[in-house]
């Protein structure tokens, strides 16, 4: 198994440094340049990212995606932690429930965004038509979702209900928590029954055993789901595209880094700046991972090790 | 692992179960209200997605249609008496060559007489004449006419229910004339009933070109599915077991870059394919598969190095090949694990929509996530019903195939969890 080895992951080390590596260093060459499809690729030192810096835009681009990665990610978590807790009561009927909290996670999102756009028209939508009855009673507006390029709150000068498009866009992916919530549920059946055992000599309640027990058990897993989360999280582009028409709108409310780099890629041919944004979006990737890492290794618990 | 109930704890407690089976229930409830929705509306005639409030149940109006009970849309009610007439020749016009001639037609009945009798008078069953104002002008011309029935006001004009009014081959056929069969129907005939529309399926999925683009999607799922599972098999393997210099970085290496974003790299990829002359082909979305994927290869090489490792060493002493050891050992060993990535490769493959938008320009060759977006785009999202029945069917298929391997899916899921 000496040389051999070496052949069983040739293809992937190709594959490694073609498909990942060369497009992966040839973006941060290129982010120093100034390139169109039609002209080479010219240096142009820093200027694509001192313009990045400057371009209000890009700057909304960012702090959206980062507010979209929390809005997606904490509740998303929450969730699936409540559903993973209630499956494990051991209730009857544990497989059906299983199957239908996964299953939005396998509408195709083309699919799932047009459902939403549809179900979050202000109008017509079938949200709103469930909200309406019960905000009339108090004489407050609905939220007109996706046309409102405000953020989350309450307006109580004008008796209206706020929650804009990149919440929208956020409560969509809340849709497909079920994948989360399955994978603590298969955490949770593998917590050592002694410790329960244990728990219940020391007479904690349920909520200790949850804090002190389980959270701990399930903490890696957490972890993992944070930062593969946040690397998802930050990769949107079919969603916003979709829901939005391509625009990102209303006025940049959905507009994140991966459209603003696919349209400067491949509409405003501006291929340098476009990596130039790409590397900024993994710089942050890296740089959260990281700090998630850090966190983790003081808060995880990693059993038997 | 996963599946494994004897592990369970905590003493069944009643109130604990109802409060759980309350929150499941709801919880279950708003996850499956927006599917529930999507397969209703695609059920509905068009009118209904419209209505606010909405309504939940498909409800059509019926109407007896040659005889027999059958959908219909409501097109308008009559206001004054009209005759149903068939057109004859007008007054300069040849046979074969007539304006409307042969075409049932509504006419009020101020504009029909019979023959030998005057305009608005009674109109009996029989040849009779009408005047029509054909286009602009001023003045109507004279035609002549088969009087069929006249009509009460407070009738309704209904046609036969069609999904799809914009089948422009069947609009264009009939020169923008009588393209839907259509009658009149006295309003206690009509009836709002429950009645599912099946119909809306098979035009919204022959409108949006469904076939060719499944076969365009199943060919990129199955050929990247095929490369990805067994090349990232072959590298788990290689990084599982084999003792070669660098193995470590190679290993770490291949963590990192499942942090690259694909904005990071989509650029040069791009240029890559359009120099490879691949751009509009289905090349860019399945050839990178055969070179193994990172994830894929984390996960099977988790997987692998918790067999047993005797089972290794027995048949590498019976003189096995490393080849050897991986297709009869690991292979057969590690078939839950493989469908898993399998499975997985052909989910992500078939949702995928960025790729497809950036390598994919003609119509013949979109896939389905291609070909939904462009169908609903274009419809300016009006026909919502026929929109949600070809999302429906999009997405039916990973249902299926979740619900038939169900436990590989709940394993594969579970096992995504390993320790990072």
């Amino acid at each position: 198994m000496k040389a051999r080895a070496w052949l069983f992951v040739t293809p992937w080390i190709v594959g490694l440094c073609v498909f990942t590596l060369y497009p992966f260093a040839a973006s941060l060459y290129y982010s120093f340049t100034d390139y169109s499809v039609l002209k080479p690729a010219t240096p142009a030192g820093l200027a694509n990212y001192t313009e990045l810096a400057g371009d209000p835009i890009f700057r909304r681009a960012l702090g959206n995606t980062v507010m979209y990665s929390l809005l997606a990610l904490v509740p998303g978590i929450l969730v699936a932690l409540g559903l993973a807790k209630a499956l494990n009561t051991k209730v009857t009927g544990t497989s059906f429930y299983r199957s239908a909290i996964y299953i939005p996670h396998l509408v195709p999102t083309v699919a799932s965004s047009i459902l939403w756009m549809w179900m979050l028209n202000a109008d017509t939508g079938l949200l709103n038509a469930l909200l309406r009855p019960v905000l009339d009673v108090i004489g407050w507006r609905a939220p007109s979702f996706l046309q409102d390029e405000r953020f989350l709150g309450l307006d109580f000068q004008n008796k209206e209900v706020i929650f804009g498009a990149l919440p929208s866009l956020a409560l969509m992916s809340l849709w497909g928590c079920g994948q989360m919530a399955i994978i603590y549920l298969a955490k949770l059946q593998d917590v050592p029954q002694d410790l329960y055992e244990a728990a219940e000599l020391d007479g904690a309640g349920a909520w200790a055993v949850f804090w002190n027990i389980e959270l701990p058990q399930l903490s890696p897993m957490i972890l993992f789901n944070i930062v593969m989360g946040i690397i998802g999280t930050f990769q949107i582009f079919a969603e916003p595209y979709i829901l939005t028409g391509g625009t990102g709108g209303p006025n940049y409310a959905t507009y994140l880094v991966p459209m603003f780099i696919y349209q400067h890629a491949f509409e405003y041919q501006r291929m340098g700046y476009a990596c130039a944004a790409a590397w900024i979006l993994f710089g942050l990737i890296a740089l959260l991972t990281l700090v998630a890492f850090r966190i983790g290794q003081r808060r995880v618990y990693y059993a038997g090790e | 692992m996963a599946g494994d109930t004897s592990t369970m704890r905590a003493k069944p407690n009643l109130g604990r179960q109802v409060t759980a089976h309350l929150f499941l229930l709801l919880v279950t409830g708003a996850f499956m209200m927006p599917l529930v929705w999507m397969v209703l509306t695609a059920l509905k005639p068009v009118e209904q997605t419209m209505k606010t409030p909405p309504e939940w149940v498909p409800r059509v109006w019926t109407a007896p249609l040659k005889g027999v009970r059958a959908p219909v849309d409501r097109i308008r009610k009559l206001e004054e008496p009209e005759a149903l007439v068939v057109a004859g020749l007008g007054e300069d016009e040849k046979p074969g060559q007539g304006l409307f001639e042969g075409r049932r037609m509504l006419v009020k009945t101020a504009d029909v007489k019979p023959n030998g009798g005057a305009w608005g008078g009674p109109l009996p069953p029989g040849p009779g004449q009408m005047r029509w104002r054909v286009g602009i002008e001023r003045e109507p011309r004279t035609f002549a006419c088969e009087i069929v029935a006249v009509y009460e006001p407070g009738s309704w004009l209904v046609r036969e229910y069609v999904p799809d009014l914009r089948q422009t081959a069947k609009a264009a056929g009939a020169g923008g004339a009588e393209t839907f069969y259509w009658e009149v129907v006295p309003e206690n005939e009509l009836e709002r009933v429950a009645k599912p529309l099946w119909q809306n399926v098979p035009a919204a999925l022959g409108k949006m070109n469904f076939w060719s683009m499944l076969l365009n999607t199943l060919w990129v799922c199955i050929l990247g599915m095929i490369g990805t599972t067994f090349v990232s098999a072959l590298a788990a393997y290689g990084l599982a077991f084999g003792r070669f210099p660098g193995r470590g970085m190679l290993f770490a290496l291949t963590l990192a870059t499942m942090m690259v974003p694909f904005p990071a790299t989509m650029v040069p990829l791009f240029q890559l394919y359009r120099d490879l002359g691949w751009i509009g082909t289905f090349k860019p979305l399945w050839v990178h598969c055969w070179f193994g994927a990172a994830f894929n290869i984390f996960l099977l090489r988790q997987f692998f190095l918790g067999l047993p490792k005797d089972l290794l060493d027995a048949a590498r002493i019976d003189g096995c090949s490393e080849l050897e050891i991986f297709w009869h050992v690991v292979v057969p060993l590690s078939r839950p694990a493989l469908a898993m990535v399998a499975l997985f490769h052909f989910l992500f493959s078939w949702k995928d929509f960025m790729g497809p938008l950036l390598y994919l320009n003609d119509k013949s060759q979109f896939t389905l996530s291609l070909g939904l977006h462009a169908f609903q785009s274009q419809q300016g999202g009006t026909p919502w019903h026929l929109v949600m029945a070809a999302s429906a069917v999009f997405s039916l298929p990973l249902i299926i195939l979740f619900l038939c391997a169900m436990k590989t899916f709940i394993r594969g899921i579970a096992m995504t969890g390993i320790k990072g």
